[in-house]
């Protein structure tokens, strides 16, 4: 049970707003080239109807539980996840990695914006717990209504940093 | 010199740890590392030589806080410094951790600089 705050709950503009400052705080201090799109901010509705979703390949989810339950949701594309990858571990264009460094990575990356956004906007209104990331099945449908969406154009490819709002258990 | 034991369930985190720890001229004889707590506890067994940990705490099968814990209850570990590296800053999360016998912690993402900052009292 979530214990009860006294607190306003944050809206999804707050949220969202939230979020990009997450992003914009790991992205920037863990070294990779980062562009906001024009869809910037869009809901993730509008992503799907003008495709964008469509082309991304793999998606690494962090859910997060208390007065306010659900998850944030990086969805990229093959090269965006390698990007992020490479950025990461610092490492240029020529070196090859396993998928599985770049699903790890692609994790790691957002565990830290989900943690940032706990420790942030989450945490002071009461406990809030985070699941471990996982990798989900692309296009594997997120219940729940969605906050939003963030694109970015990384060096090569694209993420989209998402927020969905839902009440389920934790993945563990 | 020293030895750190690196606890992340991320194999990418212990690389970029691993990275920082050079870029900060952290003066490390070597690295070793383990996924979990259990296995932290399991290598801290074996190698009776590690200086200092710098521990995740969001990690399956035991997490940082049970890992703390559990280090602690170890008599010959009971000095040993731990470093928490963790994604969550939170104040409550921070101060169990330090209550249990945590020395510090640093917050993800981190620069070479908070990295140094905080095992600089620790590390000879």
């Amino acid at each position: 049970m979530a214990e009860p705050t006294s607190q306003a709950l944050p809206g999804d503009a707050e949220l969202l707003a939230a979020l990009e400052r997450a992003v914009d705080e790991v992205f920037s201090s863990m070294v990779f080239a980062f562009e906001a799109l024009a869809e910037h901010r869009s809901p993730v509705a509008t992503l799907e109807k003008i495709g964008v979703r469509a082309s991304f390949d793999r998606e690494a989810v962090v859910e997060f539980r208390g007065a306010i339950s659900g998850q944030v949701v990086f969805r990229c594309t093959a090269d965006g996840a390698h990007d992020i990858a490479r950025g990461l571990l610092m490492l240029d264009d020529s070196t090859a990695l396993a998928v599985e460094e770049v699903n790890d990575a692609l994790k790691e990356c957002a565990n830290m914006v989900t943690g940032h956004v706990k420790t942030n906007v989450l945490d002071p209104l009461g406990k809030f717990d985070l699941s471990i990331p996982f990798m989900k099945d692309v296009g594997a449908q997120v219940p729940g209504p969605a906050c939003g969406a963030l694109v970015y154009r990384l060096q090569q490819g694209l993420v989209s940093v998402e927020l969905w709002r839902r009440d389920v258990p934790l993945h563990s | 010199m020293n030895k750190v034991l690196i606890v992340d369930d991320s194999a990418t985190m212990r690389k970029i740890i691993t990275r920082v720890l050079r870029q900060a001229e952290i003066p490390c004889a070597s690295v070793v590392e383990a996924g979990n707590g259990v296995e932290g506890m399991a290598r801290l067994a074996s190698d009776p030589d590690i200086d200092l940990i710098l521990s995740d705490i969001n990690m399956p099968e035991m997490n940082g806080v049970d890992f703390v814990k559990a280090v602690r209850a170890t008599r010959a570990k009971e000095s040993l410094p731990m470093i928490m590296v963790t994604t969550e800053g939170g104040e409550a999360m921070m101060n169990n951790a330090l209550a249990l016998g945590a020395n510090g912690y640093v917050t993800k993402p981190f620069t070479p600089e908070s990295i140094r900052a905080a095992l600089e009292a620790y590390l000879g």
